[in-house]
């Protein structure tokens, strides 16, 4: 049985009486442990992706399972990680992981949920900016918060919209060798959702690429490469530069197709 | 150009000192409670100067306060060229604080309990149901309609007629207070809950929180900094309707204090409650910036 799976599914958004379509009778199985890239022009559709896996958004047509069942409400068994700004302001870094904490294991005292928010954001390289609210922090910083306080929740499904696409390259760097360090201490046992724009990042990350264009899914690559990926004599094989050719081809295919209607839908 | 502005300071309160021990045209019942705020303002003025960047605004502020008490008691009290009546000399208004000290005390004790109470009320009500109205969707779509209806309805209009149909006055005025703060507030929370960040609900949504826990840990927080600078006015707003209130029909409190003195003709008691009210109100205001920086954690970026 999939962890995931979207049959035929179909999603538009609705504004003044418009309709914009952002996703087309998609069929996706997910399995569990599996650490799918998604990837697209923008308007492709792949945030619209995530917030309906998420249980954010209802489809309109078909049906969407998580272990099978039907989709529940958004709740802590989903950790999300959006681009910017899922933290929350008036908390501080130790106090925004601790109140996810909380929220997963109802019943904890606050005390200890910071207790272990120090451990998790140490696990991040946090340790010291627990204090810190987020207005105080890097943005490279508030995405290692918000991945601590996904982690935290030590959730079977962690869904990430862009989470590096604001940082710059050296940081995003290190935020993709952490997140593949934590998905692998958890013995690739969570299934990971990524969406991101950027060929090189899906390559090095995922199991398995997903590419979509208007709301279809145009090519589902399997890549089965040894990890880390940074290391040159893992990511120089045939395979991976094949993947990421592949990509950037697909990039050129699509992305300048019918640019009216990717604008309208980016601006939703 | 500093130390002169600082000397023409000074070379300003000695005259007007001066001329307050002067025999005018016109008598004064005792000078020393004006010499006394004298004193308090020039030792304000000289804490506010230690601190570099006050100086040269602080200077100017305090120049232009004895300029004005220079003009005034030359006018009222050394040539008498103003009516005597409506113009009273600054020396016999700030006696009044000495002489009526008790009954402005009891009047402004009286004025801050109707306010406290109907702005808290107003407050509470306005935010808890407004977060609550602006979150839930259906509520939402009933009552905004009816309280975007109600609340450009002036406080001043129906605060005579609440004033006749309440049993007390003092009830009367709360409600006056409670309802023209309640409305805006009610309003303003609705329209802050729709323009809080898409991500921030998004995750506080992931994280499984029930309509209480968003209300109260999520959208309060969020919306606080915006509501607490918003509290000034919000206040002034209130101040005015109480005085109004009080005004109309009362028998304790500022409002009533300066009315019940301009119906016998006491300018100088009039006055010398208008100079009360603005300190008054300037200590509220006070107290709501501490308050501010208590509250407001996180600092920038928060909506």
């Amino acid at each position: 049985m999939p962890k995931l799976s979207f049959n035929q599914v179909d999603f538009a958004y609705k504004q003044n009486k418009k309709t914009y379509p952002a996703l087309h009778n998609l069929n996706l199985q997910i399995q569990k442990g599996e650490f799918v890239c998604v990837i697209g022009p923008s308007g492709s559709g792949k945030s619209t992706l995530l917030n309906l896996a998420a249980g954010l958004l209802q489809p309109d047509q078909g049906q969407i399972l998580l272990d099978g069942k039907p989709m529940p409400r958004p709740n802590v068994d989903r950790a999300v990680v959006f681009q910017q700004y899922s933290l929350f302001p008036w908390l501080t870094a130790q106090e925004n992981v601790a109140f996810g904490l909380r929220q997963a294991h109802r019943g904890m005292s606050k005390k200890e949920a910071l207790a272990r928010a120090a451990d998790y954001l140490a696990q991040v390289e946090m340790a010291d900016a627990g204090y810190k609210y987020p207005s105080q922090l890097s943005g490279g910083m508030r995405q290692r918060v918000a991945i601590a306080r996904a982690v935290a929740l030590q959730a079977d499904m962690m869904l990430l919209d862009e989470p590096f696409g604001a940082l710059d390259t050296k940081k995003r760097q290190d935020l993709q060798d952490l997140l593949e360090k934590l998905w692998e201490n958890g013995g690739k046992q969570q299934t990971v959702l990524f969406i991101t724009h950027d060929i090189e990042e899906a390559a090095l990350l995922g199991n398995r690429i997903i590419f979509l264009d208007k709301g279809r899914i145009r090519k589902d690559i399997p890549l089965q490469l040894p990890r880390p990926r940074r290391l040159l004599a893992n990511c120089r094989t045939g395979e991976y530069m094949e993947t990421v050719e592949e990509l950037k081809s697909l990039f050129y295919q699509y992305q300048d197709a019918e640019e009216n209607w990717q604008e309208e839908v980016a601006c939703l | 150009m500093r130390r002169l502005l600082f000397l023409l300071d000074h070379i300003a309160l000695c005259a007007l000192v001066a001329i307050v021990f002067h025999q005018g045209a016109r008598d004064v019942v005792a000078p020393w409670a004006f010499l006394a705020f004298l004193a308090l303002a020039e030792l304000f003025f000289l804490f506010q100067y230690r601190k570099e960047q006050n100086r040269t605004a602080a200077s100017w502020i305090i120049l232009l306060i004895w300029l004005l008490m220079l003009v005034w008691e030359c006018c009222a009290t050394q040539w008498d060229v103003a009516h005597p009546v409506l113009i009273p000399s600054p020396e016999n208004v700030f006696n009044v604080f000495f002489t009526e000290w008790k009954q402005l005390l009891r009047g402004l004790y009286s004025s801050t309990q109707l306010l406290v109470i109907g702005f808290a009320l107003a407050l509470s009500l306005g935010v808890g149901l407004g977060l609550l109205t602006g979150w839930v969707d259906g509520l939402r779509r009933v009552a905004y309609p009816i309280a975007y209806v109600i609340s450009p309805i002036p406080p001043v209009v129906y605060a005579p007629y609440l004033i006749a149909l309440m049993p007390t006055f003092r009830s009367a005025s709360a409600l006056v207070i409670t309802l023209g703060i309640f409305f805006p507030t009610y309003l303003n929370m609705i329209v802050r809950v729709q323009s809080v960040d898409r991500r921030i609900i998004d995750s506080a949504r992931m994280l499984g929180v029930t309509t209480p826990q968003m209300v109260g840990k999520i959208l309060l927080p969020y919306v606080l900094p915006g509501l607490v600078s918003s509290l000034k006015v919000s206040l002034s707003m209130s101040v005015m309707m109480l005085t109004f209130a009080e005004m109309m029909g009362a028998t304790s409190g500022v409002g009533y204090f300066i009315i019940n003195y301009t119906h016998y003709g006491n300018y100088t008691n009039v006055v010398a409650g208008i100079i009360l009210v603005a300190v008054w109100v300037t200590v509220l205001n006070k107290l709501v910036n501490l308050l501010e920086r208590k509250v407001v954690k996180g600092g920038e970026g928060l909506g």
